[in-house]
């Protein structure tokens, strides 16, 4: 059981580590020190324990870790998906467009999912409706996006089947008559990725798009979905387990470990020089095409959150951990212009709280 | 690639090694939707797994690759070939097969949440092959229950966990242990990692060579992570619509991929290093999806994904073809039916 009093240095603890987050101008999106506990029978679940990140527009950002690190729940929180009586947000921030998503009423909400913020999920069977056609789904989406007030009937079925069109897909009007159940795998993730841009969007976030289809298919995906943001120029956060993904879609990469942002830098440099003792074990464990066997994995599991370890998260699974880490939580260092890595191994370095 | 006429269409059925513990025969298993139309999931595969060998099967999902595991598990009925284990036909009819067979080779899932009965502690989960094969005497099957979960690096404590209160890996642990139990010869690995992260599969990988090491059991992987394929198998198959395209040994095929679909789905493999992406092939891109097993084209069942297509492509299925010592093609642009056609 954690008292009230170590919950609040647990949090000043934390506030005082996140001054490198500036106010970034560019940012369309800036998550500030945002923790999320779920509530559950056996206590409050401390997942997300204190996340900074900023999307600048027009990027394309990877958020990369193993399943059950918070990565669709930072996503989820952005456009507040979660169920409010499920959830404590004891601190943070979420601004989008210089306004605090926590903040807002439900209608300003409402606006946020229906015309700013977009969301490709990995299921694409349980993201589309299968109740009705491709075709009504579309005119919803056109309809309430706000953007297209007047439209008649022809009008959002000509928009659509453009959209269909830019995803690849032959024969636009068959595809837009079916109903879900009558495509395949990769078609209903094209659809969703059409769904999600057919109106023009600030962001998008697309979670594992590519994990329930094969490789061929996903490397299709990919593709364009890597093609369509850069012709709209649309802010990408790409949420994925797997490195080589995140190598071939996005500029710059957040490693996320148990609720805390534990390394980011462009895709460039996280490759070339991987500080964080996490992202290191996870390269190694992502078995390589020239061969040469594979790495015994990291030591141990992803933590319970009910009782996350003290100090730094990754200090029982850490080869490298020292006394300090399983004590205090790691205030994050800047090693490189634009690479910080939160891990105490970096104390010598120039310290940028 | 010149080919001398001697070299081309040497069967690979012919071959009765004493060191074969498994082969299938021109293997078939057609699923029917109706009276008149069929699923055809495998579609005359021959192939033979040599002992203490890893062979890979890969391939897309809808290309046959589970069926043929599952074929031979005695969970659906071949429609039509041979599966000969350890130079003995093997009946289609699980009733008429002997204990032995049924001992000798046991698979691993995919999805340990659904192959564990949730109604059941992990010590029930164990002990039932252990009764049903009479592998020890009753008062001893704890004993040995407990010597397989430390096979598997699992801790005591596990005996009377319920399978709901365990996470993803472990479960595949205990599911990789169950196998385990009636000593197999050949396991057949369906699978076993593609739904834990890179770090659990790491370690469950470690474990299954371990395994593999110790007590010499042939695995046959099927797998459509070609990365991973690439670290552990000795021996690769790719699957396409039920056929066999390329089969031959990890070296070889990693180091020369022939066949089109091979290159294709190379070169969509995700990777996180320079020195790998030098090695995927350049020129194919991926394009398309893999048809309905309902109605295969016509001809060679990859012409309507394939970069390289000719005219022969279009109405004449190729047939498996040695290019190089042990490593078969099935391909026009790899036989002599081109040059044949031609004249």
């Amino acid at each position: 059981m954690i008292n009230k009093k170590t919950v609040n240095n647990r949090i000043s603890q934390i506030g005082n580590n996140n001054k490198y987050n500036k106010v970034n101008k560019n940012a369309i999106l800036e998550i500030k020190d945002l923790m999320v506990w779920y509530k559950t029978y056996r206590g409050s679940s401390k997942v997300l324990d204190g996340v900074n990140m900023h999307i600048n527009v027009g990027e394309k950002v990877g958020l990369v870790g193993e399943s059950g690190c918070g990565k669709t729940t930072t996503m989820k929180m952005v456009l507040q998906l979660l169920n409010p009586i499920q959830i404590q947000i004891p601190k943070g921030e979420i601004i989008f467009n210089k306004k605090d998503i926590l903040k807002m009423n439900k209608i300003d909400l409402m606006d946020i999912r229906r015309k700013h913020v977009s969301m490709i999920s990995q299921e694409p069977m349980v993201a589309l409706n299968p109740v009705y056609s491709i075709g009504q789904q579309f005119q919803d989406i056109i309809k309430y996006s706000g953007q297209y007030p007047r439209a008649s009937n022809e009008e959002i079925n000509e928009l659509s089947k453009k959209a269909i069109e830019n995803v690849m897909i032959p024969d636009a009007d068959r595809i837009l008559k079916s109903y879900p159940y009558q495509l395949s795998g990769g078609m209903r993730q094209r659809v969703c990725i059409a769904m999600s841009l057919v109106t023009s969007r600030d962001l998008l976030i697309a979670d594992e798009p590519g994990t329930a289809l094969d490789v061929t298919i996903q490397d299709q995906i990919h593709r364009l979905l890597k093609n369509l943001v850069e012709k709209k120029a649309v802010s990408l956060i790409m949420i994925t387990h797997s490195l080589g993904v995140a190598r071939e879609l996005v500029d710059r990469i957040y490693v996320m470990y148990a609720g805390n942002i534990v390394e980011t830098s462009t895709t460039k440099n996280i490759f070339e020089r991987p500080s964080h003792p996490y992202t290191k074990g996870l390269m190694r464990c992502v078995p390589k095409l020239s061969g040469g066997g594979i790495w015994e994995g990291i030591y141990g599991y992803v933590p319970d959150y009910n009782n996350p370890p003290q100090g730094c998260r990754f200090s029982p699974r850490c080869p490298d951990a020292k006394e300090v880490c399983s004590i205090n939580k790691p205030p994050t260092y800047e090693i490189a212009e634009g690479h910080y890595v939160a891990c105490f191994n970096f104390s010598n370095t120039v310290k940028r709280l | 690639m010149t080919l001398g006429p001697n070299k081309i269409v040497k069967n690979i059925n012919n071959s009765s090694d004493e060191n074969e513990i498994l082969v299938l025969k021109k293997f078939k298993k057609y699923f029917p939707i109706d009276k008149t139309r069929f699923i055809h999931a495998v579609d005359g595969v021959s192939l033979s797994v040599k002992k203490g060998e890893i062979l890979g099967l890969v391939g897309e999902s809808g290309s046959g690759k589970s069926t043929i595991a599952f074929t031979v598990m005695g969970m659906y009925r071949a429609t039509g070939g041979q599966i000969i284990y350890e130079g003995e036909n093997v009946e289609s009819d699980t009733t008429k097969r002997s204990m032995g067979f049924k001992k000798n080779v046991q698979i691993v899932f995919q999805d340990p949440g659904s192959s564990l009965n949730p109604y059941q502690d992990v010590r029930q989960i164990l002990s039932l092959p252990l009764m049903v094969h009479r592998i020890v005497p009753k008062h001893q099957i704890d004993k040995k229950i407990l010597e397989i979960l430390e096979m598997v690096e699992l801790p005591k404590s596990f005996l009377y966990k319920s399978p709901s209160a365990i996470g993803g890996g472990e479960k595949q642990l205990v599911a990789i242990a169950r196998a385990l139990c009636s000593n197999p010869k050949f396991i057949f690995l369906d699978e076993p990692t593609s739904s834990l992260d890179v770090s659990i599969q790491a370690k469950i990988i470690n474990l299954l060579l371990k395994i593999y090491k110790e007590k010499q059991i042939t695995y046959t992987l099927i797998t459509h992570d070609l990365s991973l394929m690439r670290n552990i198998s000795t021996r690769v198959a790719i699957l396409y619509l039920g056929k066999l395209c390329e089969i031959s040994t990890t070296e070889s095929i990693y180091k020369d991929p022939m066949h089109p679909y091979t290159q294709m789905l190379f070169s969509a493999i995700p990777v996180i290093s320079e020195e790998e992406e030098s090695l995927k092939p350049k020129k194919v891109r991926s394009t398309g999806e893999i048809p309905s097993p309902v109605d295969i084209p016509k001809g060679c069942s990859f012409n309507t994904r394939c970069s390289k297509k000719i005219d022969i492509c279009m109405y004449k299925d190729p047939h498996l073809n040695e290019v190089l010592p042990g490593h078969f093609v099935r391909c026009h642009l790899f036989s002599l039916d081109l040059e044949l056609d031609k004249q």
